[in-house]
């Protein structure tokens, strides 16, 4: 799974950056406008420091007398507007390159025709924009799909990599949960396919990937909006604490310069968090696109960070779709090459996969049978009679099936059964498996043992899982027992057997009344309720479109491993921007320190200066270089997000705590003092 | 230094036992568990009350939201103090005047009625010379006894929605604080102040004749009962102007360890009434322990200070004097020092002029009049420190990447928006309330030092006043319409704003599911949070205040040097 992500990875970040620089720049004195500003109370604050800095430097004497000229003004004005479109530049950037990644190559330019099934089975050539929901088109042989559908005739190849980025092709037909349903915006590679339509134009999961970039822009998520408050409430603290001192200073008889109270305002506020937290959100919805999964709502991003249970759907999640044979047990006084020959025979014309797995199993026990040789005529497997097999011209009946089912063919027919077959039935059973009995003329002469098989790496999948505190739920339709075996061998925390999809939706719902928030996997129809019941519903872009259209995420690749990436950049969305908001906070400290000895300078608070800048003016200006510089240089950790590993959350708090909350101490200090050295030179 | 130290301990010692008592007995006692098992005295008290709900109309079962709750308490607030204020406007007028007939002008009424409805009592007026036997021994502890029992039924709302997801009923919440809590205790307290040698009489005043032939009144009335209210519900008015200074409300070194254990008894309670709620006593004992260490500290740094005594004075005597202006050797320099340090956090009671402290007394009391929530006044305080823990946990939960929890409950935009309200109430009355003081009445003596100090005294009145605790530095000419006005604003503001904002904070968690703790789920019990919490706590206050508490007492402390 991890080289999968890798690839994708790559592919995502191969964007032109001498594209996206430009634009960004230029955007970036675009949002200046106040009116785009204002969406950002604390960065629009700044904003209007800088339009009083500009009056300052028209008129210096403008707000009281000031020994600051003009030209000093101008250079703190250039500094506030530096801060706010530093700010900005991130913000674009972060823009840029989302838009880069779900751009306009992928989607169709302009409309094309399609051929429109009339009623009465005419074609009519129409365009794409004129469809509706339950139109029939017909697609052929390099045809792009207009609009997502179903198939419902028609087998086809078709290339999905403009949404999975997957160049190999996959096979569409009708009647399946998985491979029925097709995106608008793909292309047909071979032969043709009918095609219902099942959404309204410009509804696409393609435009809803391009929707998403943008809607990820403007809406802030649940989490940033509580952050965003208590910035708002510290920034309404510190514009009391400057617009109060003033007057206090008046009183004691300090001097006041308006220019740098407004500095130290400016210093005060959170700018850094402030200017960061749309890049941060912006790179963390890109981070997703890159990992192919579509998140509908912003939303759920952020909740999937929060996880605790997560309901998987047993079959095409964590076993293979299909049951395959793994032993064949002789009965009696049978032999195991007599019993694997008729196993073959009677499977061989069973077009189920089980029915193949046999074919398999019995290659693999080393025996070869020469098919030609066999004269004989099928008895084709049906859901109903559950059986299939062969009569051969030399006038043995050979038989396969499920054991009641072969039980009951055997007791009509007055035939044998060994009186151990029942228990190794039984034991096959009780390891989860599935038996199926072999017959030849009246004589059940041995077992076949079919056993769901469990995916590649899932135990470390769900290792994974407990180390992030998530807890797992096996749902599945099947008995007990398979139930049990199934969780027992890849360390589900618990399971639920014979589930009904009502039960699903049950279960989800009480689990979300103890406050827990609850994700699902799925992909086929009757997990929709269940889908969209859930906090989180990560549906596989290869399922049903119901599925689809209930959830909140879509993996595009068909990979339900992918929940923990999607978990971990939840999570990474959050610790980001935690760890910045501290960041920006304890600047604070350091920039009282460079600030205040310029501001209070009366007898009695000479201890104040501790940093020993050059000289009050050299003071403010690099503390204002600073804060506009530190947007610039936490602007790659905004956009890359804060490194996140399955630590103990006590050390991750730890390392994030030094790392942003000693830094954020430390790091003002230090940088203000080499920038009050250099500029000191030129003061 | 050893004296300070067996103090301490003693303090400790016996403060753990009494506070984890009454913090089980509130634990069980306001518990709204409707299928709880009531122990024996629980229903013999149930019988006493509730001939008292049906006089005053209260039905008891009723679950409030969080709006009637707050509404409930703030108008029963408002109508007693209406009523209070005809009897203090016509208290010349009634009988039981003692030796006092003076009319009040409306603003010390207004501010009065506002310090005491709102448990800062914060004294403009001498209670000497301007009330009546009858306003000061029975409307002042009226309001006493109301205003304590609001606070406490805030606290109480707001710890109960938190952990048990219910309102209640306010008034009976009230009463229930008034029966269960504050009669009794105060009932005992009395009878220990009795034998400590404190009058409770209801005679106004004794003359006698002194040796020298002068005639003298003394001035006596139910100071134990008085003292009572006064200390343990953190109210700190006194019966006499000089406070707990004054022999009769304080007369020994024992009562005055008494008068500390009383302050202190309820805060502490109240975090383990929190620890029995959230039936993780580990978690009470971290807040307690975090707070103790600041509050100890305070002490030491305190009493160290005025231990090395005034440097000026020093040079002028040419001795190693402890700094004992302002104290009294009944108490003693550490009597006094702990005291002050104490007082600043719980209740505005004193025993010495915090005036002649070393300046970093002032400075600490700003700081914890800022902060609030190291203990706190009755009920607030601790509302305060868990707003504080609801800060840490929420900027944990974001630097573990999960959508921040307190306590098992999702911390969302509404909770964030309503404690930072709450957080904001202080420094926006206190700012603009300095600011508009010094530029109204500038009382600019030309002298930079004068003029710091008096900023300090303006400062250090509108901090007391907004942290319901009413301590002042004395030596502001206090007592006229302006500052009756401002200050009765202010307090009323404070109050009222905290407490709603309580109430909806305690009222938006009351409706969260409780999740319950899962292996990434970081644990609010250990050491660690315990100093996140404490470096929240300081950084929050700090960071707004830095400025202020510089150009205050901590220009005077280099100045004088």
């Amino acid at each position: 799974m991890a080289t999968i992500i890798k690839e994708k990875r790559k592919y995502a970040f191969d964007i032109d950056y001498s594209r996206v620089l430009p634009f960004a720049f230029f955007d970036s004195f675009k949002q200046l406008n106040p009116l785009i500003m204002i969406r950002n109370p604390i960065i629009f604050l700044v904003e209007i420091c800088f339009l009083l800095m500009l009056a300052l430097t028209i008129n210096p004497n403008l707000l009281g007398e000031s020994f600051l000229n003009s030209r000093i003004n101008l250079l703190i004005s250039i500094l506030l507007l530096l801060t706010i479109l530093f700010g900005n530049f991130a913000e674009n950037i972060a823009k840029h390159i989302a838009r880069a990644q779900s751009d306009s190559s992928r989607i169709i330019h302009g409309d094309i025709e399609v051929k429109r099934l009339k009623p009465d089975g005419m074609i009519e050539y129409v365009f794409a924009s004129l469809l509706t929901k339950g139109n029939i088109v017909k697609v052929q042989e390099g045809d792009l799909i207009p609009l997502d559908g179903e198939v419902i005739e028609g087998v086809a190849s078709v290339d999905e990599s403009a949404i999975t980025g997957e160049s190999s092709p996959v096979l569409k037909e009708p009647g399946t949960d998985t491979s029925s349903s097709v995106t608008g915006g793909t292309r047909i590679l071979t032969d043709w396919l009918l095609i219902k339509i099942t959404s309204e134009h410009g509804q696409t999961y393609l435009d809803q990937m391009v929707s998403i970039a943008e809607s990820a822009e403007r809406h802030k998520t649940p989490n940033e909006m509580s952050l965003n408050s208590l910035l708002i409430a510290s920034t309404i603290s510190f514009l009391l604490v400057v617009i109060t001192l003033p007057a206090i200073m008046h009183f004691i008889g300090i001097k006041i310069e308006p220019a740098f109270m407004i500095a130290l305002l400016v210093c005060l506020v959170p700018t850094t968090i402030s200017s960061l937290v749309a890049p941060i959100r912006i790179s963390g919805f890109d981070r997703m696109n890159q990992l192919n999964v579509l998140a509908i709502s912003e939303k759920s991003l952020e909740t999937a960070g929060d996880i605790n249970v997560l309901f998987l759907d047993k079959t095409g999640t964590i076993t293979f779709g299909n049951r395959m044979a793994i032993e064949l047990i002789p009965l009696g006084t049978n032999l195991l090459n007599d019993i694997c020959k008729v196993a073959y025979l009677a499977s061989y014309f069973d077009q189920t996969p089980e029915g193949k797995s046999i074919l398999t199993l019995v290659k693999r026990y080393g025996i070869d049978i020469d098919i030609k040789s066999i004269k004989g005529t099928p008895y084709e497997f049906t859901a109903h009679t559950r059986m299939s097999g062969i009569d051969l011209e030399d006038g043995d009946i050979l038989r396969k099936g499920a054991s009641d089912a072969i039980k009951k063919y055997i007791g009509s027919k007055g035939g044998k059964i060994w009186e151990n077959t029942d228990q190794l039935v039984e034991n096959i059973a009780m390891m989860g498996g599935t038996p199926l009995l072999i017959t030849k003329n009246n004589e059940v002469i041995g077992l076949i043992h079919l056993k769901d098989i469990v995916k590649p790496n899932m135990k470390d999948i769900f290792k994974e899982m407990k180390n992030l505190g998530v807890k797992t739920l096996l749902c599945t339709g099947d008995n007990n027992l398979t139930a049990k075996v199934i969780a027992n061998e890849v360390g589900v925390d618990e399971y639920i057997a014979q589930a009904k999809p009502e039960d699903k939706i049950h279960m989800i719902r009480d689990y979300q009344k103890l406050g827990i928030i609850v994700a699902m996997t799925g992909d086929g129809t009757n997990d929709a309720p269940a889908l969209a019941q859930a906090d989180v519903g990560l549906a596989m872009n290869s399922g049903t479109v119901a599925a689809k259209e209930a959830s909140n995420m879509i993996d595009l690749d068909s990979d339900p491993r992918k929940i923990i990436e999607i978990i971990k950049i939840g999570r990474q969305l959050l610790i980001t921007r935690g760890a910045l908001t501290t960041f920006s906070i304890t600047n604070d400290f350091s920039k009282y320190f460079a600030i205040l000895p310029s501001i209070f300078t009366i007898q009695g608070l000479e201890w104040l200066n501790i940093m020993h800048l050059n000289s009050s003016l050299s003071a403010i200006l690099s503390a204002l270089i600073f804060n506009a510089l530190i947007i610039l240089m936490m602007a790659p950790i905004a956009l890359k997000g804060v490194v996140v590993n399955n630590q103990d959350p006590n050390k991750m708090l730890q390392r994030n705590l030094i790392q942003f909350g000693l830094g954020g101490l430390v790091v003002p200090f230090i940088g203000i003092k080499i920038i009050d050295l250099i500029i000191g030179r030129f003061i | 230094m050893l004296e300070l130290l067996f103090l301490i301990f003693c303090f400790l010692l016996v403060l753990l036992p009494l506070s984890i008592f009454l913090g089980k007995f509130i634990s069980t006692h306001f518990n709204n568990d409707p299928n709880k098992i009531r122990s024996k005295l629980e229903k013999i008290l149930d019988t006493i009350e509730k001939p008292i709900f049906k006089v005053c109309g209260v039905n008891s079962g009723e679950e409030m939201t969080a709006r009637k709750y707050f509404l409930s308490l703030f108008w029963s607030n408002v109508l007693l103090s209406a009523i209070c204020f005809i009897i203090l406007y016509f208290q010349n007028d009634l009988p039981y005047k003692g030796v006092v007939a003076w009319q009040l002008d409306v603003p010390l009424i207004f501010h009065i009625l506002s310090s005491l409805i709102t448990n800062t009592c914060q004294t403009h007026h001498i209670p000497e010379i301007h009330l009546t036997s009858l306003s000061n021994y029975f409307v002042m502890p009226l309001l006493m006894f109301y205003s304590s029992a609001s606070g406490l039924s805030t606290g109480i709302v707001f710890m109960r929605a938190l952990t048990q997801n219910k309102i209640g009923n306010a008034y009976v919440d009230v009463i229930k604080s008034m029966t269960r809590i504050l009669f009794p205790i105060c009932f005992v307290i009395t009878i220990i102040f009795v034998l400590l040698g404190m009058p409770n009489t209801l005679t106004t005043s004794i003359s006698y004749e002194t040796l020298d032939n002068v005639k003298q009144t003394i001035l006596l009335g139910p100071v134990a009962s008085f003292e009572a209210i006064k200390l343990f519900g953190e109210n700190g008015l006194s019966c006499f102007n000089a406070n707990s200074a004054h022999p009769f409300e304080n007369p020994s070194y024992l009562s005055n360890f008494l008068q500390l254990l009383c302050i202190s008894t309820v805060p502490t309670a109240f975090i383990v009434t929190l620890g029995y709620w959230l039936k993780n006593h580990k978690q009470s004992m971290i807040i307690l322990s975090i707070l103790f260490f600041v509050l100890i500290f305070e002490f030491t740094v305190t009493a160290a200070f005025e231990l090395k005594g005034n440097p000026i004075i020093n040079n002028l005597i040419k001795q190693n004097s402890a700094n004992w202006t302002g104290k009294d050797t009944r108490l003693g320099i550490i009597g006094s020092s702990v005291f002050e340090a104490a007082k600043s956090n719980l209740s505005g009671s004193a025993n010495a002029s915090i005036e002649s402290f070393h300046p970093i007394a002032s400075a600490l009391a700003l700081f914890n009049l800022s902060n609030q929530s190291i203990f706190g006044v009755q009920g607030f305080g601790t509302v305060f420190t868990i707003n504080f823990i609801l800060y840490t946990a929420f900027f944990i939960g974001l630097m573990l990447g999960k959508t921040p929890e307190i306590f098992g409950k999702r911390i969302e935009k509404n909770e964030i928006i309503l404690s930072s309200m709450l957080l904001l109430i202080n420094p926006f009355l206190v700012l603009i309330g300095i600011a508009v003081t010094l530029y109204l009445y500038p009382c600019n003596t030309g002298d930079l030092y004068e003029n710091i100090h008096y900023y300090t005294q303006v400062f250090f009145e509108f901090a007391s006043g907004t942290a319901s605790n009413g301590s002042g530095l004395e030596g502001l000419r206090d007592n006229t319409p302006y500052w009756n006005l401002s200050l009765a604003i202010v307090m009323f503001l404070a109050r009222y704003g905290a407490m709603a904002s309580m109430i909806f904070l305690g009222g938006s968690f009351a409706h969260k599911p409780i999740v319950p703790p899962s292996i990434t789920t970081f644990r609010t019990d250990t050491i660690m949070f315990a100093i996140i919490f404490l470096m929240m706590s300081i950084m929050s206050t700090i960071l707004v205040y830095f400025p202020f508490i510089i150009l205050g007492p901590l220009t005077e402390i280099f100045m004088s040097r």
